[in-house]
């Protein structure tokens, strides 16, 4: 099989999201499918790899989803989209080429959940003809990184996906603490490592705490977040919750954006971990902080007044 | 029944063994040499055939497979002439293995993977920029690197729409043979305005608008020799622009009328590809024209097309980059242009209509050569030399332009 249209039922649809990373474009999917239900429109998605369109059209069957294998499949499902309007890369792979070659449709790049952090900008971007960024943080990037944007449009949408969390973290309290998770990789037999001191940290924690190794935080009702700097997200900024992270703001500044210490709570030891979680319950100094950071990296306005949804309907 | 067999084959030890053995250990041999066969093929996945300690400023880059070696041989003789170190990357690897044949004097790299890319630009310290022929999805891995400047130099120039779309935007520069090209660009309703737009010419034309410089009537001794040149029959049908279906007939028809004193005829490289039909053409073609004393040729795939636009002073073509290539010998072309298609070309000052005398059906063309060749009223002639200035940038060309923007890229 190179190309799978038979489930087009609606050949009206005026969006296309085409999603080409072999490893990443189910979770990039994953990612946009709400908002783009939640648009209320009928809408394609365009998958080039077997195993990711058969799993999502079995988990979701109602969906309007294709697979198409080469270049000339591609020609044929856009030419089954006589009314499309604008194709969505959540991703900058080299089969956007495929698509990018139509003049008529608008070419909007997206991104993906944690696009701000693996990044890499190239002057590849030119070929799309909007950008649609998070915040003010990408935003400031591309303006840098291009001295002159030319026909490049950046529109700030904010971080649809995390519409519930922030409005739901809006009015969240630290005091008292009853929630922690921590995350962090096992590094067996390293001392400098988070999880030498677990040990003695997690029976004084005396909290509900919730310890997982995945990244991905999976409760929001969690009051703060204990990590290290291999495992920090961008995204846990999203939950408004103190950050603590084991290890040097020097260290972290040498992997992230230094603008995200700015609302960090840094300790090296479990001493100096157990200090922080004892004064954050009554003065959590870093809250006015971790806003401008979040507001920064994903426009909160953007994100809760569905900045995106009015985008795509105007395209 | 055979229990026990003695073999002897190939470095098997010579010992005795059950029949099962046997099979099992031929098996077990075959599988081991097909394994071998194909890992040691799948592991070249970055081969150097280069001197990395050159200062080496420039890469020809193809994403293609053996398809770019007309690309590479368009451009690599006027590489060497700009006398800056190059080198050509290469992604495929049977393409690799007929260049290095080809070109064994030359820095030539394969490296199919993106890992392979990375590691090779951080060995080329002085690399300034690259250059690209065609766009393929690979050229991204290249493209990522934004300090170096990435120019798209083309393998042609065609008015089909593939030439003139928005992924040109990734580019720093697009080098075109004159300003017909970058009308196309103007009329293809997209904003480009970040993609610098540079005229060199078509180098690889040079010779034969110096052989246009004496009329097409008075070349070769004023005897006629006709190319026909045509396209394949596309993806699609109804991008089917190819005259191959009733050309045989006109063959058939002028063979004896002493019209032209050669004929040459060179196919697309793909006709017959998706029409079975046409997959015997040349067979078919070759028995026409062998049954007169006419001389023809039936010319191979590999043989350029510029050089034997240069020994002919009348063509036949359809829609596609051959057109410009003829355009540059000045003489009369004859363009099919089918009716019952849509055809999609992109939109500059100049169409086939302005400077070749087109045709939809062998009628057509009849009345035409007869009216242009026969009666000698070749009235387009004047826009002929205009387009020749237009589409191939014909004063870049014989200025040497496209060398001498290399030396300052």
């Amino acid at each position: 099989m190179s190309l799978n249209i038979s489930k087009l039922k609606d050949k009206n649809t005026t969006i296309i999201l085409h999603a080409s990373d072999i490893k990443l474009s189910y979770n990039h999917i994953i990612y946009w499918l709400p908002a783009l239900i939640e648009l209320n429109m009928p809408f394609t998605i365009l998958l080039r790899d077997k195993k990711n369109y058969y799993r999502l059209t079995s988990e979701y069957p109602d969906l309007q989803i294709c697979y198409a294998k080469a270049p000339i499949d591609v020609e044929k499902v856009i030419k089954s989209h006589p009314n499309v309007k604008a194709i969505l890369y959540p991703s900058n792979r080299e089969k956007n080429i495929h698509l990018l070659r139509f003049i008529e449709p608008k070419h909007i790049f997206i991104g993906s959940k944690n696009f701000e952090q693996t990044f890499k900008l190239s002057k590849s971007y030119r070929a799309y003809d909007e950008i649609w960024v998070s915040g003010k943080y990408m935003l400031d990037k591309f303006e840098n990184f291009f001295e002159d944007l030319g026909h490049l449009n950046i529109k700030i949408i904010g971080k649809p996906f995390f519409k519930h969390i922030i409005d739901k973290s809006k009015k969240k309290d630290v005091s008292p603490l009853k929630k922690v998770q921590i995350s962090y990789e096992i590094k067996h037999n390293n001392p400098q490592s988070l999880s030498a001191i677990m040990n003695k940290l997690i029976p004084w924690l005396k909290k509900d705490y919730v310890l997982f190794l995945d990244r991905e935080i999976q409760d929001e009702e969690i009051q703060c977040l204990i990590t290290d700097i291999d495992s920090f997200l961008y995204n846990m900024f999203v939950y408004n919750v103190p950050i603590l992270i084991f290890g040097t703001k020097e260290l972290f500044i040498e992997k992230y954006d230094k603008y995200f210490a700015e609302g960090i709570y840094f300790f090296t030891s479990c001493e100096q971990c157990k200090d922080i979680l004892s004064k954050i319950e009554i003065d959590d100094r870093l809250k006015s902080n971790r806003n401008d950071v979040l507001d920064y990296y994903i426009d909160i306005d953007s994100t809760l007044q569905n900045s995106f949804l009015k985008e795509i309907i105007n395209v | 029944m055979l229990k026990k067999v003695f073999i002897t084959i190939g470095k098997l030890a010579r010992r005795e063994m059950t029949f099962t053995e046997f099979i099992h250990k031929i098996r077990e041999k075959l599988f081991y040499s097909i394994k071998q066969k194909f890992t040691s093929k799948s592991k070249k996945n970055l081969i150097i055939n280069a001197d990395l300690y050159k200062k080496i400023r420039y890469i020809l880059h193809t994403g293609e497979n053996v398809t770019g070696l007309s690309h590479i041989d368009l451009w690599l003789p006027h590489f060497k002439k700009s006398n800056i170190d190059f080198l050509v990357l290469v992604r495929n690897f049977d393409l690799y293995t007929t260049l290095i044949k080809k070109y064994p004097e030359e820095n030539i790299i394969l490296a199919r993977r993106k890992s392979d890319i990375e590691l090779i630009v951080s060995r080329l310290n002085f690399l300034k920029v690259c250059f690209y022929p065609s766009n393929t999805g690979n050229n991204l891995h290249l493209l990522n690197f934004s300090e170096l400047k990435h120019i798209f130099i083309g393998h042609g120039d065609s008015d089909k729409t593939a030439s003139a779309h928005k992924y040109f935007r990734v580019y720093d520069e697009n080098w075109v043979a004159g300003e017909a090209h970058i009308d196309r660009f103007r009329n293809a309703g997209f904003d480009f305005r970040g993609l610098k737009q540079v005229k060199v010419g078509r180098p690889n034309l040079k010779e034969t608008l110096l052989i246009s410089q004496i009329s097409w009537q008075d070349r070769f001794n004023g005897n006629l020799n006709l190319l026909y040149l045509s396209t394949w029959e596309g993806v699609y049908e109804e991008q089917n622009y190819t005259s191959v279906y009733f050309m045989d007939s006109f063959f058939e028809d002028i063979k004896d009328k002493n019209i032209f004193n050669t004929i040459g005829i060179k196919l697309h490289p793909w006709v017959g590809r998706r029409d079975v039909n046409l997959s015997k053409i040349n067979n078919h073609l070759n028995k026409i024209l062998s049954q007169s004393n006419i001389k023809y040729n039936l010319y191979d795939k590999t043989v350029p097309v510029e050089e034997i636009i240069k020994k002919s002073n009348v063509f036949i073509c359809d829609i596609s980059a051959v057109v410009s290539e003829s355009l540059a010998a000045n003489a009369p072309i004859f363009v099919y242009i089918p009716k019952d298609k849509n055809i999609k070309l992109t939109k500059s000052k100049m169409m086939y209509e302005d400077y070749c005398y087109t045709f939809s059906n062998l009628d057509e063309l009849n009345q035409k050569i007869e009216e242009v060749i026969i009666n000698k009223r070749d009235y387009l002639k004047e826009k002929r030399e205009e387009a020749m200035e237009y589409i191939l940038g014909k004063k870049e060309t014989l200025a040497d332009k496209f060398v001498d923007r290399l030396k300052k890229a």
